[in-house]
C-alpha cells in the first residue's frame, strides 16, 4: 500500500513538473515569429562588430608585411609565424619579459584579492561587532576615488620604498584596487548562504575555519569565479600604475605594446602578434570561468 | 448571479501532458464549489479554464446560458482572488478596490459607494487610507476579495487564497470567508489542497485526481460515502486506516478477514457485496474515529493489539496501535490513557467498514 | 544522555528582550516542548542551548556543567533546523556523514564505520535507496529525513529539533509526528523540541513549557497543560478550536447555600468543586473561559438562560463547530454531527458547571489553580 501510495506521489509530482514546463514553454512561445528572426538578426551583428577587432588582429598576426597592406584587404593567405618568431624570440624584439611581468603581477593580484578578499568578506558577513558597517564601508570608498588623483602620491611613496621598477608594487597597487570589489562581492554572496547551514556544522564540530573552507567557500564559487575574472582582466589591461611605477625591469605587456609604435612607424606584424597574445590569456581564462559565473545562485538554500 | 458548467472539458499541455480529461462539472447559482485535490490533479488549471486565462483544448465552458469557451476572461463577468493577492503595492487599499471600477467609466460617486459597501463587509473601512504594502497577510486577502467583490460578478473564482497564511489566521479567514458566501450570495468556485478547508467551507466538493474528477458532493457525501479508495483517503484528518483483507463466508454470514482480525460484516454491505460480485483480497477502510479501543478484551473491542504510539490531544487522543505488522490510527475520548508497548484491544464499528477493490480502488460496499 | 537545565536564561537583540530569564528542567531522556507562537522566543532559547548564540543573562546547564560559554562543537548536542539546512553541494550520503567527518573526530571514525553508520540511520529512516541522491532532487519529507538522520548519527547527549516538520503536508505531518515520538522513545535521548502547532505539543510531548514574548508562562505534562492551564494565554493557545473567553468580567455572587458567577446580568451555574476553590481565593473581577466542546446548544426555550444567533455553521470530521453570537460575544461550540441548526436561528447556550475556566480579569491568571 505505502508503494503504491509512493509510486502515487511521483506520478503526481511528475505531472505538476511537466505541467510547470510546458506552461512556461507555451509562454515562451507567445512572441511572433518576425520578432524573434529580428532579435537573431541585432544578436549576430553585435556579435559580428565586438568579434571583428579580435579577427582582425590575428589573421593580421599572421599575414606578412604585404598582405597587411593589401589593397583590397587580403581574406585567404597562407599564414606565417614570423611576427610571433620576432616577437617572442628576436632579441631586440622579444615581449617574453613582459609578458612573464604581467603574469605574475596578475595572477597573485587575483590570488591575493580572492583569498583575502574572501576572509574579510566573511568576517564582515558574519560577525557582529562594532563599527561593522562603517568598516565595510570604508572598504568600498577605497575605490571612489578616481586612480589617478593618487598616482602621484603612490610613485613616491613607492619609490621611498624601492620598490620601483618591480613587480612587487604591481602586485601592491593592483590587490588594493581589486580588494574592495573582491569583498564587497564576496560579501554579498556570503550573505545569502542560510546562517543555519554554517550553524549545523558547528553544533557537529567544526571549527569556524573549517566552516568557511568546507562550506562557505564551495558554496560562492560564482562569486569566487566572479572576482577572479574582474581582478585578472584589470590587472592585465592595466596600463596608467605600470607606465609610471615601472621603467625597465618591471614592464608590463600593455607598457611592452607601446614600444611597438615609436616615431620610425608602427611595425605592424609583430604589433598585431603582441596584441594577440595580450587577448589570449583573457579570452581563455574567462571562458573557463563562465561555467562559474553562469550557473548563478542556484546553489543557494536548499528549503 | 449564475451557474457554471464544464462539458467533457479536456486540457491538455503541449500535446502530452492531460492535465484534465473529459470533465463534467456543474456549479449551481449560488453554490460554494470547491475544487479539491493534491498539487498535480488539475484543479487550478480547470479554474484557469473557467476564468478564461486557458484555454480549452476540447469541450465547452458555460457561465450562466452562455457558452463562454472562446470568450476572454475581461467578458466573461468574473472576477478572480489570487494565491499572491496580485494587489498594487504602493496604491492605497481605495485605490485598490476601486480600480476595476474606474476602469469602467463610472461615475466618482458610484464607484465611491460601491467601495465602502464592500470595505464594509469585509471590515477593512478602517483601512481605506493605507498603503497595501503596510497590511499584513489577512488584511491583503481581503482587499483582493473586495477587488472582486466590487464587481458585482456572475462567478468567483479564488485559487487557493488562504492557504500561505499561517494557521491561526486561516482559521479566521474561513470563517469570514464562509460568512461572506452567505451574505453576498455569491456563486463561488474555490480551489484548495486543503481537505479541511474544503470540508468547512464548500456547499459541495469536487475532488480531482490525476486530472480526473473522482467524486462531487456535499462534505458528508464524501466523508461518509467515498466512492474509491483515493476519495476516502484524502478525506478527513486523521486519514482513513486501509488494512488488506479477505472475504470469508460461513453460513449466512460474512466476514472481512486479515491478518489478526475478523470482522462481521452487517447485513447491508453483504447484500451490497454479492450484488457487486466481489472476491479475492481487497482493501478495507475504517476512519480512526469509527474504532473503539479499551485496555481490556469486551464485546465492543474484541481485537487484540499493542499499543504504539500514544498522542494525547485535550479533549481527544490518538493511539496508534499495532496489528501484526500493520498500524491503525485511533481517535478514542480524552481520558482514555496507554503507553506504548500496552496491550490494548480494538473494535471496528462494522457499519462504517468500507472495503475498497485492490485494483480499482473502488468502493464496493457503496 | 544528559538533564538540560536553564536557569534565569536571558537573550537581548540590543533592546528587545527575546528570552527573558527563562527557568526550565528538562529531565534526562525526556522529550521537552516548547510551546509558544511566532516571535516567542523559542528558536532563541534553543539556540543558547545549542551555543550558536551568547547568552546575556543566566545559566544553561547540559549534564552538569554550566556550559554558557563552550563552543557549540563541544557541548555534544546535535541540532536539526526548520528549514532542513542540508548542504546543497554534498550527496544524501556524504550529509548524514558530515558530523562524523568533524575534524576533531578524525580519529573515532574510520571510513567504514562512517559507511556502517550512515546505512543503519538511513535504514532506520527508510531512506536507503536515497543516498546518491542530491538535496535538490528530494521532497520536503526526504529532506526532513535527511536532517534528522543527520542529527541522529552522532548519538549526542541532547536532540535539539527546531519546529522540524513545520513545513510539510498535513498527512505527512501526522504520520511524522507518531514516527518521532515512537524514535524518541526508542533512542531514550533527550530531547527539546520547538513549535508553534499545540497539536504537535499535546500529542507528542512528556513535558511542555509554554512561552510567549520571551516569557514563560507554564511548565507541565500535556494533560496538566489542557485541563489545568496557569493563566489565559494558555488557556486560549492549547486547544483546537480555541478556548472562548467572555469579554465581560464577572463576580460572584452568593444566593442561598450557592455561589454563582455573574456576567453582563446573567447567571451561571458552578460546580461545588470550583466555588470551593473560589472560596479561597481573592479575586474580584474575573473573566470567564470556556471550550467549544464543554457547552452545550439547546433549541430555544423560554427559560431566563443565555441565548445566541448563531452565525456560522462548519462542518469538521464529525462534528459541527457553531460560531454563535451571544450578546457581545462570538463563541465557538463543537457538538456532534447530529445535531444542527441554520445559520440566524436562535439557540440556548449553556456551559458544563464543572467546565468552567476562570481568570484574574487583571493579571489573567487562572483562580482555579
Amino acid at each position: 500500500m505505502e508503494a503504491v501510495e509512493a509510486f502515487k506521489q511521483e506520478r503526481m509530482e511528475q505531472a505538476a513538473r511537466v505541467i510547470r514546463k510546458s506552461q512556461l514553454a507555451l509562454q515562451r512561445q507567445r512572441y511572433s515569429i518576425p520578432s524573434k528572426f529580428g532579435l537573431y538578426v541585432v544578436a549576430l551583428l553585435f556579435l559580428g562588430v565586438s568579434l571583428f577587432p579580435i579577427y582582425l588582429i590575428l589573421t593580421a598576426s599572421l599575414k606578412n608585411d604585404v598582405q597587411i597592406f593589401a589593397r583590397p584587404p587580403v581574406f585567404i593567405f597562407t599564414p606565417t609565424f614570423k611576427s610571433y618568431h620576432d616577437v617572442l624570440l628576436v632579441r631586440s624584439l622579444s615581449q617574453v619579459r613582459f609578458i612573464a611581468n604581467s603574469l605574475i603581477a596578475t595572477v597573485l593580484a587575483t590570488a591575493i584579492a580572492v583569498a583575502f578578499g574572501s576572509m574579510a568578506a566573511y568576517g564582515l558577513a558574519r560577525f557582529e561587532f562594532k563599527g561593522r558597517k562603517d568598516l565595510a564601508f570604508w572598504i568600498l570608498s577605497t575605490r571612489m576615488a578616481p586612480p589617478i588623483a593618487f598616482i602621484v602620491p603612490m610613485f613616491v611613496l613607492i619609490k621611498s620604498i624601492g620598490l620601483l621598477d618591480t613587480w612587487w608594487a604591481l602586485v601592491i597597487m593592483y590587490t588594493g584596487m581589486n580588494l574592495s570589489f573582491s569583498v564587497w562581492i564576496l560579501r554579498g554572496f556570503f550573505m545569502d548562504i542560510p546562517p543555519e547551514l554554517e550553524e549545523s556544522a558547528l553544533v557537529d564540530g567544526y571549527t569556524r575555519w573549517q566552516v568557511f573552507t568546507r562550506i562557505a567557500l564551495p558554496l560562492v564559487k560564482p562569486g569566487l569565479a566572479a572576482v577572479a575574472v574582474f581582478t585578472s582582466i584589470f590587472s592585465w589591461n592595466e596600463f596608467l600604475f605600470a607606465l609610471i611605477l615601472t621603467q625597465q625591469n618591471a614592464k608590463t605587456i600593455p607598457i611592452g605594446i607601446t614600444g611597438f609604435s615609436s616615431s620610425m612607424g608602427i611595425h605592424w606584424g609583430p604589433f598585431m602578434a603582441v596584441g594577440f597574445i595580450a587577448i589570449l590569456p583573457i579570452l581563455v581564462f574567462t571562458f573557463l570561468m563562465q561555467k562559474y559565473l553562469v550557473r548563478g545562485l542556484t546553489f543557494g538554500a536548499v528549503k | 448571479m449564475a451557474d457554471v458548467r464544464l462539458e467533457k472539458v479536456w486540457k491538455t499541455y503541449g500535446g502530452v501532458v492531460e492535465a484534465v480529461r473529459e470533465l463534467d462539472l456543474e456549479c449551481h447559482n449560488k453554490e460554494f464549489l470547491c475544487l479539491l485535490g493534491p498539487s498535480g490533479c488539475g484543479k487550478s488549471s480547470t479554474l484557469r479554464m473557467i476564468a478564461g486565462l486557458e484555454n480549452v483544448t476540447k469541450g465547452d465552458v458555460y457561465i450562466g446560458s452562455r457558452k463562454v469557451t472562446s470568450v476572454p476572461p475581461k467578458d466573461r463577468d468574473i472576477a478572480m482572488v489570487f494565491e499572491n493577492y496580485a494587489l498594487y503595492p504602493h496604491l492605497t487599499v481605495y485605490d485598490n478596490i476601486a480600480m476595476p471600477l474606474r476602469v469602467r467609466n463610472m461615475s466618482r460617486r458610484q464607484v465611491d459607494e460601491k467601495v465602502r459597501h464592500a470595505a464594509e463587509v469585509l471590515h477593512i473601512t478602517s483601512l481605506l487610507g493605507r498603503r497595501v504594502v503596510r497590511l499584513g497577510g489577512g488584511q491583503k486577502q481581503r482587499v483582493g476579495i473586495g477587488r472582486a467583490i466590487v464587481r458585482s460578478p456572475s462567478v468567483f473564482l479564488m485559487d487557493e487564497p488562504i492557504s500561505h497564511l499561517e494557521a491561526q489566521l486561516r482559521a479566521q479567514m474561513r470563517v469570514e470567508l464562509k460568512r461572506l458566501h452567505i451574505e453576498v450570495e455569491a456563486t463561488t468556485i474555490y480551489v484548495t489542497h486543503d481537505q479541511l478547508e474544503a470540508m468547512a467551507l464548500a456547499d459541495r466538493i469536487a475532488v480531482m485526481n490525476l486530472g480526473e474528477l473522482q467524486q462531487v458532493g456535499t462534505p458528508s457525501e464524501l466523508f461518509d460515502r467515498p466512492v474509491n479508495q483515493f476519495v476516502a483517503g484524502f478525506i478527513g484528518t486523521p486519514a482513513m486506516n486501509f488494512l488488506e483483507c479477505e472475504l470469508v463466508a460461513e453460513g449466512d454470514e460474512l466476514f472481512a478477514q486479515g491478518s489478526g482480525f475478523r470482522i462481521r460484516l452487517p447485513e447491508a454491505t453483504r447484500a451490497r457485496l454479492l450484488r457487486s460480485n466481489s472476491a479475492g483480497t481487497m482493501q478495507l477502510g475504517i476512519r480512526p474515529l469509527d474504532l473503539a479501543v479499551a485496555k481490556s478484551v469486551g464485546s465492543q473491542t474484541p481485537v487484540a493489539a499493542r499499543t504504539f504510539v500514544y498522542e494525547p490531544q485535550g479533549e481527544s487522543c490518538q493511539v496508534t496501535v499495532q496489528i501484526d505488522r500493520q498500524l491503525l490510527s485511533i481517535e478514542a475520548d480524552g481520558d482514555f490513557v496507554t503507553e506504548a508497548g500496552e496491550a490494548a484491544w480494538i473494535g471496528f464499528k462494522s457499519d462504517k467498514v468500507h472495503l475498497f477493490d485492490s485494483k480499482t480502488g473502488a468502493n464496493l460496499v457503496l | 544522555m544528559a538533564e538540560v537545565l536553564l536557569d534565569k536564561a536571558t537573550k537581548k537583540y540590543g533592546d528587545h528582550v527575546a528570552v527573558n530569564h527563562v527557568s526550565l528542567h528538562c529531565k534526562d531522556s525526556e522529550f521537552f516542548f516548547i510551546l509558544g507562537p511566532s516571535g516567542a522566543g523559542k528558536t532563541s532559547t534553543l539556540k543558547m542551548i545549542a551555543g550558536l548564540t551568547t547568552v546575556d543573562d543566566g545559566q544553561i546547564r547540559i549534564g552538569n556543567r554550566v556550559v554558557n560559554d563552550l563552543e557549540p562543537g563541544l557541548r555534544n548536542v546535535a541540532m536539526a533546523f526548520e528549514t532542513y539546512a542540508l548542504y546543497p553541494h554534498l550527496t544524501v550520503f556524504e550529509n548524514i556523514a558530515f558530523p562524523l567527518r568533524a575534524p576533531i573526530r578524525a580519529k573515532q571514525f574510520s571510513e567504514a564505520d562512517v559507511r556502517t553508520r550512515v546505512h543503519r540511520v538511513g535504514d532506520l529512516l527508510r531512506m536507503g535507496e536515497l543516498l546518491d541522491r542530491m538535496p535538490t532532487q528530494l521532497s520536503g519529507g526526504q529532506k526532513q529525513r535527511v536532517a534528522l538522520g543527520r542529527a541522529l548519527i552522532r548519538e549526542p547527549d541532547v536532540f535539539l529539533l527546531d519546529e522540524p516538520i513545520a513545513h510539510l503536508d498535513a498527512k505527512l505531518r501526522h504520520h511524522m509526528r507518531a514516527e518521532l515520538k515512537s524514535m524518541q522513545r526508542q533512542f531514550g535521548t533527550t530531547s527539546i523540541y520547538t513549535t508553534p502547532d499545540q497539536l504537535e505539543a499535546l500529542s507528542m510531548a512528556d513535558t511542555i513549557a509554554v512561552i510567549n514574548e520571551g516569557v514563560l508562562h507554564q511548565i507541565g505534562k500535556p494533560l496538566e497543560i489542557y485541563n489545568r492551564p496557569a493563566d489565559d494565554f494558555v488557556a486560549r493557545f492549547v486547544g483546537d478550536p480555541p478556548m472562548n473567553f467572555l469579554s465581560s468580567a464577572s463576580t460572584l455572587v452568593s444566593e442561598g447555600g450557592e455561589v454563582r458567577l455573574e456576567c453582563d446580568g446573567l447567571r451561571i451555574k458552578i460546580s461545588r468543586r470550583i466555588q470551593a476553590i473560589l472560596a479561597r481565593q481573592s479575586s474580584k473581577a474575573l473573566r470567564v473561559g470556556m471550550r467549544p466542546s464543554d457547552i452545550r446548544l439547546l433549541r430555544a426555550r423560554d427559560d431566563a438562560g443565555w441565548f445566541g444567533e448563531v452565525y456560522l455553521v462548519e462542518q469538521v470530521g464529525r462534528s459541527h463547530v457553531f460560531t454563535i453570537k451571544v450578546r457581545r460575544d462570538m463563541l465557538r461550540v463543537k457538538t456532534p454531527l447530529e445535531f444542527d441548526a441554520a445559520v440566524g436561528d436562535t439557540l440556548q447556550v449553556a456551559v458544563e458547571p464543572d467546565k468552567v475556566y476562570l481568570f484574574d480579569a487583571g493579571s489573567g491568571r487562572s483562580v482555579l489553580v
